[in-house]
């Protein structure tokens, strides 16, 4: 397993963002399967081949792709709107994004699919913003070119975006396995057709609001409320009373009764070797989300920051196995490169 | 690695609880270096062999005895108080071992680097605190495994307590807990001895008596402030280190834990969440993670309490509640109650 990087760009438009990850997510094994420039469709490949306007450019109105996972896992489609910084995301976790009435405007539809940002139909799509204005911000990709897990093998990836001058963060966009031994793994049935087990351990998120990565706000982050949290995927997929939902990260805390909270930010570097101990952290939906009650598993490669202070472009073991802080998070990052502000 | 147990005991007195510990401790590779029965001291051996008073009876007035964890990295040594069953002084040496002081029939050799867990006074002059129930009221567990986690630093872990015929409360918990490998910087420089790089001591004990022995709600030794229960070294044989005692955490979000996420929604069983040890700015100085427990878990199914009897993977990988948490228990045996 390694990872594939591509950070430290400074894309001229929020298409060429998006254009870089669909590059990076090619270059480890994920195809593309159908798309469209915003004028021709193609109903068997990829369409795009550059990040600007004009023919097979992904800076058109309306132009789209589906990606899809090595294995055929998982599928994203991105569509761009009328401007550079708004967009409409889906994700499809099993079907492939082959049915609908995909045309030059129009992305395809999937059995399973959900808009992961964004809203309207695939007749009618609303786009949102996703993308600081164009050119003010850095972008930066990481993925996994193996999987996490053989029953349901999940291919991580991160991408987001951190503004020119300041890093302060703004877009993420996320594929997160969980830990294998810290859920049930697919031990019967099939994904299609579960008997034991979860069909899909991984989360999702994209979006560009504040506080997504954070544990101590309730607006959009880990512990935002039900309503709001942006983590998202799939609880009992494909079993009878699925349901596509939102989840909460949990933190290592002692008690209600006093604010002693180990982790993010309660710890001194570790006192044997110095290093930010980059705990994981535990995805449920516990009982006051009142429906599809549950845990989901523990993130594989995402971990929360023990230590106060930290914020990009600060890293840690950047030479071997880097990774770097983003708000209350430790991303994946490339190794032996320094991120730029 | 195995489990080795010796569960669904009724003992007539603590001191039969104790006896019974240090038996499973030894048919797991433990042994005991030097003891007494309260009236004839051996330095070169085991000079109890039954749970009640008289030659070579644990129930005498001031008998002790201290047992060796196999690798030898560690010593636990008890003792008991006066003519009561229920008070003991408890001693742990996690380097030194117990080789000095003045060993005798009452009284019990000393370690550079011991701690005492339950108890007060010095050697010379002990003070005891009760440890157990009354005689006679409770169910007594124990279990260890037999082989070490790490290869650094080799740690057994094992666990008794104690449950109260009736109410099932758990009131007694006398453990050595090992850090799960990969959650601590293990030694990789230096010696246990002088350590360099790495913590030379990846355990946490415990020896309580409380009905809150093992809550995770409330102040408690889990969560007291400061803490009371587990336990443990900070940078042992550094510059600095300490003895000090550590706080369990838990998994929280916003509005609830992670004890109210119910079964799990694929096999319908609970879920094991690890436990992660540390001190924070609001425990005190010195803050530090220590790590995640090896076999310690809690349950993310909120059982009322006292949870035990109940049980999880009985059949091959057994676990008995002890409130919330998670204790590794003999396969195939359901616990009495």
């Amino acid at each position: 397993m390694a990872k594939i990087t591509d950070v430290n760009n400074t894309p001229g438009t929020g298409a060429e963002a998006i254009f870089i990850l669909k590059e990076l997510l090619k270059s480890v094994g994920w195809t593309v399967p159908r798309s469209s420039d915003g004028t021709t469709y193609n109903a068997a490949g990829d369409q795009i081949s550059h990040s600007g306007a004009g023919a097979n450019g992904m800076a058109n109105n309306h132009a789209w792709f589906v990606i899809r996972e090595p294995g055929g896992g998982h599928y994203w489609c991105f569509q761009r709107g009328t401007t550079n910084v708004n967009w409409r995301i889906k994700i499809s976790s099993y079907a492939d994004f082959s049915t609908g009435a995909p045309d030059a405007t129009h992305t395809a539809a999937s059995v399973d699919q959900y808009v992961i940002h964004g809203t309207g139909t695939d007749a009618a799509p609303t786009y949102a913003a996703i993308f600081n204005a164009d050119g003010g911000y850095r972008w930066h990709v990481i993925a996994e070119n193996a999987p996490v897990g053989v029953a349901s093998p999940i291919y991580g990836f991160w991408a987001f975006a951190t503004v020119s001058g300041t890093g302060v963060r703004k877009t993420v966009i996320i594929q997160e396995p969980m830990m294998i031994g810290t859920f049930p793994e697919l031990s019967s049935g099939t994904r299609a057709a579960p008997v034991i087990g979860d069909p899909d351990p991984v989360i999702f998120l994209c979006s560009y609001e504040a506080n997504i990565l954070t544990f101590t706000s309730t607006s959009y982050g880990f512990f935002a409320s039900p309503a709001n949290t942006r983590w998202s995927g799939w609880y009992k997929f494909h079993y009878a009373d699925q349901a596509q939902v939102k989840f909460h990260g949990f933190r290592p805390k002692a008690s209600e009764a006093w604010n002693s909270v180990l982790a993010p930010g309660g710890m001194v570097a570790n006192v044997y070797n110095g290093a930010d101990d980059g705990l994981p952290i535990l995805i449920a939906r516990p009982a006051d989300f009142v429906t599809s009650i549950g845990l989901k598993g523990i993130t594989n490669n995402m971990r929360m920051r023990c230590l106060t202070g930290r914020a990009y472009p600060s890293t840690i073991n950047l030479g071997s196995d880097a990774r770097v802080y983003l708000d209350d998070v430790i991303l994946p990052w490339a190794d032996g490169v320094v991120p730029t502000v | 690695m195995a489990k080795v147990t010796d569960v669904n005991n009724i003992p007539a007195t603590g001191a039969e609880a104790i006896f019974i510990l240090k038996e499973l401790l030894k048919s797991a590779g433990w042994t005991v270096p030097k003891s007494s029965d309260g009236s004839v001291y051996n330095s070169g051996g085991d000079q109890i062999s039954h749970g009640g008073s008289g030659a070579g009876g644990m129930a005498n007035s001031s008998a002790w005895f201290v047992i060796r964890e196999p690798g030898g990295l560690r010593e636990w040594c008890f003792q008991k108080g006066s003519a009561s069953h229920l008070v003991w002084r408890v001693k742990v040496s996690s380097h030194s071992l117990f080789v000095g002081g003045a060993p005798d029939a009452t009284h019990t050799p000393t370690a550079t680097d011991q701690q005492i867990l339950v108890g007060a006074g010095t050697d010379a002059s002990p003070t005891f605190a009760t440890t157990f129930n009354a005689d006679g009221s409770y169910a007594w567990h124990v279990i260890a495994d037999n082989a070490p986690i790490g290869t650094a630093v080799p740690s057994y872990g094992f666990w008794a307590f104690s449950a109260l015929t009736g109410s099932n409360d758990v009131y007694t918990l006398i453990m050595q807990e090992p850090m799960m490998i990969g959650t601590f910087p293990e030694l990789s420089s230096g010696t246990r001895a002088a350590p360099v790089l790495g913590d030379p001591d990846p355990v946490i004990y415990m020896c309580m008596y409380s009905v809150d022995s093992v809550v995770l709600s409330g102040s408690n030794i889990w969560q007291g402030h400061p803490p009371t229960g587990p336990q443990g070294w900070y940078k042992m044989n550094y510059v600095g280190g300490s003895f000090t005692a550590f706080e369990g955490f838990e998994w929280r979000g916003l509005y609830d834990t992670s004890r109210n996420c119910g079964t799990n929604p694929y096999n319908g069983a609970d879920d094991c969440l690890p436990v992660v040890i540390g001190r924070t700015a609001i425990t005190g100085a010195p803050v530090s993670y220590k790590g995640i427990c090896h076999f310690l878990r809690y349950a993310a199914v909120n059982r009322p309490a006292p949870g035990y009897p109940n049980t999880l993977n009985l059949a091959a990988d057994a676990r008995a509640y002890a409130q919330s948490f998670l204790i590794p228990w003999e396969n195939n045996t359901l616990p009495i109650g």
